[in-house]
């Protein structure tokens, strides 16, 4: 599979204006400070794991 | 400071859990070789190259860490991107591509659910439980009522299911959808 054709950074005609975004978190702020790195989150445990399975379990049984 | 590849081979690692936990509740799905790597590959090409230059962050901040809704939208739409499963029998594009958005529900709402701030998980499985099965009164016809067809869980894998991944991706839209997920569990529900 070729995924860089699929992967349009080319916004094409030149008129494109790249739209800015408020930072999310500011610099120094308490939630920067509390909020972890996603590299220190375990994104694959069992507790989302097993709800998304669950989610699923119920549409599939709707 | 993590390194960008140590945050890489924890995705690669996150995306090879999510493909197999996938596995255990849809039989009829197998991997396409190298799926792992493929959307890890893709992910972080998409949150480099294409996300994060459009956020605006201080010359001193020498990195901008994406917050959950952006990572969450991102995830879904390098899914349906990379296509990682393919249905073991013969089965329509249709049919491949519901399982794929399946698939991105089931990525996203792992995400969601895992994601800690200052070691508290950011949001309560039983709002949120509330709010994805719902289906909302829109109206009220001659005495009957009316509800909206599709709960959220299912109006997302559809519009996941019908995204054209060969144009722009919503990446920020999808991140905002996420985030007006996450607003609402916080919300009083009694009525």
């Amino acid at each position: 599979m070729n995924n860089e054709s699929k992967f349009n950074l080319d916004q094409g005609s030149g008129s494109y204006q790249r739209p800015v975004h408020h930072r999310e978190v500011k610099r120094g702020s308490t939630v920067r400070n509390d909020a972890p790195n996603a590299s220190s989150q375990n994104l694959a445990a069992s507790k989302g794991t097993d709800w998304a399975k669950n989610s699923l379990a119920r549409r599939k049984n709707s | 400071m993590i390194s960008i590849e140590e945050k890489k081979a924890a995705r690669l690692t996150e995306w090879t859990v999510w493909l197999k936990d996938f596995m255990d509740i849809n039989s009829d799905v197998v991997p396409i070789p190298n799926a792992a790597e493929l959307l890890n590959d893709y992910y972080w090409r998409l949150a480099l190259f294409y996300l994060k230059p459009l956020l605006e962050y201080s010359e001193e901040e020498k990195e901008h860490n994406l917050h959950y809704y952006k990572i969450i939208s991102a995830s879904e739409l390098t899914i349906m991107a990379v296509m990682p499963f393919k249905l073991k029998a013969a089965g329509t594009e249709e049919s491949k591509k519901q399982a794929n958005a399946e698939y991105a529900w089931f990525v996203a709402t792992s995400i969601l659910i895992n994601w800690q701030i200052a070691d508290n998980y950011i949001i309560d499985t039983e709002k949120l439980d509330q709010i994805v099965y719902e289906k909302e009164v829109i109206d009220v016809i001659d005495s009957e009522t009316k509800y909206y067809p599709l709960n959220f869980m299912d109006e997302h894998i559809e519009w996941l299911k019908d995204l054209n991944t060969a144009g722009p991706l919503p990446i920020l839209s999808n991140s905002q959808t996420w985030r007006v997920l996450f607003l609402a569990s916080k919300a009083d529900h009694q009525n």
